[in-house]
Formats: structure tokens, sequence, C-alpha cells
């Protein structure tokens, strides 16, 4: 985060990893809140956080950010990297230019009807022409949601998840309450966000 | 500024040519047999991108400047372009920004009970460098895995940027 100037998708990159791990973190939290050895710098920024990762507005516009990251973020960033390499699928660096367009289009769909924030299949799906028409990509896309693995923390059997598919499940499934009742905010934010790009 | 960039530009290209002269040299003396094999100099020209090259910049008014610029110095058929991380991230940073402002608006009633020593903002980057700072430290490392262990790791963690310090 320290990283400014033009890398602003880190505010992107950053959602996921909060979104994820903030009930780990309040558990922390509030065992140092509980404390009686209290740093006072230390206990304002646990008491902001806490503030702040009990919200549903900055819940919602986490599990934004999120979505943004996963479903247009990625996608967009890997054509934009590989671009010299994609020449063998007629793909080059005017080709990017589309991608733009069809963001422009999608976020146009997003103003009229926001709900579609929600959408599995349609935030998901925002740039597959160029996953079908780019072999690259689709292994990159699969590797992603289906083999992408990390060890769980603490876990002593050596358990691994799919953490990107399991994020993909609590963006648009929630199982968590709290994120589930986001999704009034989330409707509302995706509007205002789409309303940029449109 | 603009000149100085386009010129830094033509001066970068020359002063590869020269390395490459310098290194001919240097082989021609110490290796001759091996000095066929070094590409002639004849081929370094920044002309060469006039016969369909391609410049890439940022989109902000300098970069523009200096890519029509340079357009015009090279001639011939040179196409202009965008950056594509540039575009994307220059979308991002507008809309963090409204969004950041539009919430700011819809909880300024909260805000105003919260004590201002906090410092609770709606600006996401805020929110983000506090996170990081908080994650940051070898204390709350040490602590968070010990939480996790404690709860038999009911959560995974995401391994996409380096906010995520505690990942396997």
């Amino acid at each position: 985060v320290g990283v400014q100037g033009l890398r602003h998708d880190l505010c992107l990159m950053d959602a996921p990893t909060i979104y994820m791990n903030r009930y780990v973190c309040f558990d922390y939290a509030s065992s140092v809140l509980q404390s009686p050895k209290k740093q006072e710098n230390i206990l304002l920024r646990l008491r902001c956080l806490f503030v702040l990762m009990t919200s549903n507005e900055i819940i919602a516009q986490l599990r934004l950010y999120t979505i943004l990251y996963i479903s247009f973020c990625l996608p967009m960033r890997w054509l934009a990297a590989k671009t010299q390499e994609l020449r063998e699928w007629g793909w080059g660096t005017i080709s990017n230019g589309d991608a733009i367009d069809t963001l422009r289009e999608k976020m146009m769909g997003i103003v009229d009807d926001p709900t579609k924030v929600l959408d599995e299949g349609f935030m998901m799906n925002m740039f597959s022409k160029y996953i079908d028409a780019l072999p690259p990509l689709q292994e990159y896309w699969d590797h992603l949601f289906k083999k992408k693995q990390m060890r769980l923390i603490g876990a002593e059997s050596g358990a691994t998840v799919l953490q990107f598919a399991q994020l993909r499940k609590q963006l648009f499934h929630p199982s968590d309450v709290t994120n589930a009742a986001t999704d009034e905010r989330l409707v509302e934010l995706a509007k205002v966000a789409a309303q940029e790009n449109s | 500024v603009t000149l100085l960039k386009i010129n830094h530009f033509s001066a970068k290209i020359n002063s590869l040519k020269e390395r490459l002269l310098q290194l001919q040299q240097v082989v021609l003396r110490d290796y001759p047999q091996l000095h066929e094999s070094i590409p002639s100099t004849d081929g370094i020209n920044i002309k060469k991108l006039g016969q369909h090259g391609l410049i890439m910049t940022n989109s902000c008014n300098a970069a523009q400047k200096a890519r029509r610029l340079l357009q015009h110095k090279i001639g011939g058929t040179v196409f202009e372009l965008d950056c594509h991380h540039h575009l994307r991230n220059v979308w991002i940073q507008g809309m963090e920004k409204l969004i950041s402002v539009y919430l700011q608006v819809v909880v300024s009633d909260s805000l105003e009970n919260i004590a201002p020593e906090l410092r609770v903002t709606c600006i996401f980057l805020a929110i983000a460098r506090a996170w990081d700072i908080f994650l940051a430290s070898t204390e709350t490392m040490g602590a968070l895995r010990g939480v996790v262990e404690g709860e038999k790791a009911r959560i995974s963690t995401i391994s996409c940027c380096g906010c995520a310090r505690f990942e396997a």
C-alpha cells in the first residue's frame, strides 16, 4: 500500500485479504484491547480498524472491490502484461482497446441494472470472449479458480484450500451473515462505481 | 522537460549503439575470431520505428505531448497507444475516489459520533494502509498465528498481494 503513483489497483488487491481475514484479526484485536498492557498508538489504530471492519458500508466496499478485482482487474492485467506472447492467437497491442470497450459495455449494463453485480455469471464472464479465444488466458483462469491452492495456517494436517474458489463463493454466495447483509449497499455502490466508467 | 525526455530517448538509443561499437572494438582486439558474430551498429536507428512502429505511454498530458514530439521526430508511420496498465489504474483511481466520497456522505452522521482521534474514514487507501501497518507488525503476525491455530483455522488467507503477510 506504500506504493502509490500509478498502482491504484493496489486498493483492489488489498480488498480480498481484508475481506477474508477480518474475523481472524478481530479476535486478535479484541484480545489486545482487553489486555492490561497497551500502547496508546496501537490501541488507537486497533479501535479505528475495529470500527471500520464492523461497518456494513466498509464491508460492502470491500466486497465490491474484491468482486471487481477477480472479475475485471485480474484478466485485464493479464491481457496487458501478456500481449507480446499472444501473437499466435491474433491478439496484439491494439486488441487491448477492445477489452476497454468490453469493460465499458459491461459497466453500462451495471448502471442500468446494478443488481447484476451480485450475478456471478455476469461478473465472472465479463471477459469470457477473450477467455474462450485465448487458450493461455483460459489456462490462467482455470489455474486461478480450479488449481491454485494454499495451505491453511495452523492446520497440522497440511490441508489446503482453493483460495480463489473460496473467495468467489464468499463473494457471490456468502455463508457469513454479515457479508450477506451487505447486498443492498453493494448494489448501491456498484452503480456509483460503474458510472465512473460508463 | 518534455523536449528533454525526447532527447534523452534518442540519446539512450545512441548510447546503446556506442556500447555495441565499443564491444566490437574489444572483441576485434582480444577475440578476432568472434568479431563476425557481433551485430552491426547500422541496424540501430530510431528512424526504424517509422516503419509501423508503436509508441506507448501513459495517458497524462506530458506523456502524450512527448509521444507526439517523438512521433514527429521519427517520421514515417508510427502508431500511438495508451498504456493499458495505466488505463486500468486510472479508472480504479477515479472509482475509488468516487466511492470514498459517496460513502463519506452516506455515513456522515455516524462519523460525527465517532471520536475524531480514532481517525475513522471511508477513504479506502487510508483503511488499507492502516490494515497493512497492523499486519506488518511482527508481534501481530505471531499473535495471529496463535489465534488461527486456536480456532482450527476456520478462515483461510488470500495470498494475492503484499498485504497477505500470513500466507502459508
